[in-house]
């Protein structure tokens, strides 16, 4: 026996009429440019710990004073909760170094590799596929 | 004569009076292995299965969620999270090991390993299935499950929770096809007291039933595509 067909059209059509946002996740190569590190530090204002991927977003000041919201991609959740990370190991207002690498779109986004903490702890970030 | 008519009548006597007795494993647990499904429409809406059909929603979080993404999380492939995974029109097995029961649903691949051995929740880290710890309470196996994150939703009708969701899962044999499903979910951000849902899973009993592959991919345009999986039967 099985669901009944009636049951998965009404189901194929619930999730054909949701959503339109993109939110999917793609392989290093795709997204992010492994001759372009990166270092940055700045203030943290979020640390969302999801799967598949976790990020950090911190506020960077440039050369000329502007603030840009720059987002780190990082490891799963159970990856970072291996390492020690919990999900309020980071939080909002916390001054922090990142290193990793430059997004391929051009964007303020990079692939999280190491994470300097205010006490000089360091962490690694790395998404399963880690190019160092 | 005598004798054998009593003896012919026995199961009709037992099945009338005796409350049904699950077989038992091989290390005395009550056995719930096999592959089951909930025939329902809950995972549209959960209210259909909630007692009193109601949602005891503070009203702080009824602001809370008219503020919130208006997308089912399940439209872009993530996990349905914890009780939702149970009542997706999907079948799922269970299998019980001494000290471990594994869940794998047909959705998505999700799994649940879980011990029955007591240990405390892990802290600090949220997960669609949230972290499950198990034990038996007589012929009840219960799940208690906590670091549910507040991403999923208890159905597509919107019905959501916060991080703070507690779910207490009751799973109870009262036949040979039968399993008797209860949960508790407490939220203290969420709901104002502790409200129950209740439903029957049913075992599919079709000879030689494997699961089978059931992904979900996104679009480019972040759909969800849920490709029809099992080819139409022969008749």
């Amino acid at each position: 026996m099985r669901p009944s067909n009636g049951i998965y059209c009404v189901m194929i059509l619930a999730l054909i009429s949701a959503g339109t946002r993109l939110w999917a996740h793609h392989s290093f190569a795709a997204e992010y440019d492994g001759t372009k590190p990166i270092k940055l530090n700045g203030t943290v204002t979020k640390f969302d710990m999801v799967n598949p991927h976790s990020w950090i977003y911190i506020d960077v000041k440039d050369d000329t004073g502007k603030v840009v919201n720059w987002k780190f991609e990082t490891a799963s959740p159970s990856n970072l909760y291996r390492r020690g990370f919990k999900k309020d190991t980071i939080k909002s207002g916390m001054q922090v170094t990142i290193e990793g690498y430059l997004a391929k779109d051009g964007s303020p986004t990079a692939n999280g590799q190491r994470l300097h903490m205010p006490d000089g702890t360091v962490i690694i970030l790395g998404t399963e596929v880690n190019p160092g | 004569m005598h004798r054998i008519l009593l003896f012919l009548m026995m199961p009709a006597v037992l099945l009338a009076q005796a409350p049904y007795k699950a077989p038992r494993t091989s290390d005395g647990k009550p056995d719930l292995q096999g592959i089951w499904i909930a025939r329902n429409a809950a995972s549209f809406d959960v209210t259909e299965i909630a007692e009193g059909r109601t949602i005891p929603y503070l009203p702080e979080a009824l602001e809370r969620e008219a503020k919130a993404d208006r997308v089912d999380p399940v439209a872009h492939c993530a996990m349905p999270g914890i009780p939702r995974i149970v009542y997706m029109p999907f079948p799922f097995e269970i299998m019980q090991r001494p000290g471990l029961v594994v869940f794998l649903y047909e959705y998505l691949h999700n799994h649940r390993v879980i011990q029955t051995t007591q240990r405390d929740h892990v802290e600090g880290i949220d997960l669609f299935l949230g972290d499950s710890v198990a034990r038996y309470e007589g012929d009840t196996l219960v799940v208690d499950v906590t670091n549910l994150g507040s991403r999923t939703w208890l159905d597509s009708a919107r019905h959501m929770h916060s991080d703070q969701l507690h779910v207490v899962e009751r799973y109870t044999r009262t036949g040979p096809d039968k399993i008797q499903y209860e949960a508790t979910l407490e939220d203290p951000q969420t709901y104002s007291k502790l409200w129950k849902i209740a439903m029957t899973l049913h075992r599919i009993t079709e000879a030689g039933f494997e699961l089978r592959e059931q992904e979900c991919l996104e679009g480019d345009d972040g759909r969800a595509i849920h490709p029809f999986y099992r080819p139409a039967s022969k008749s």
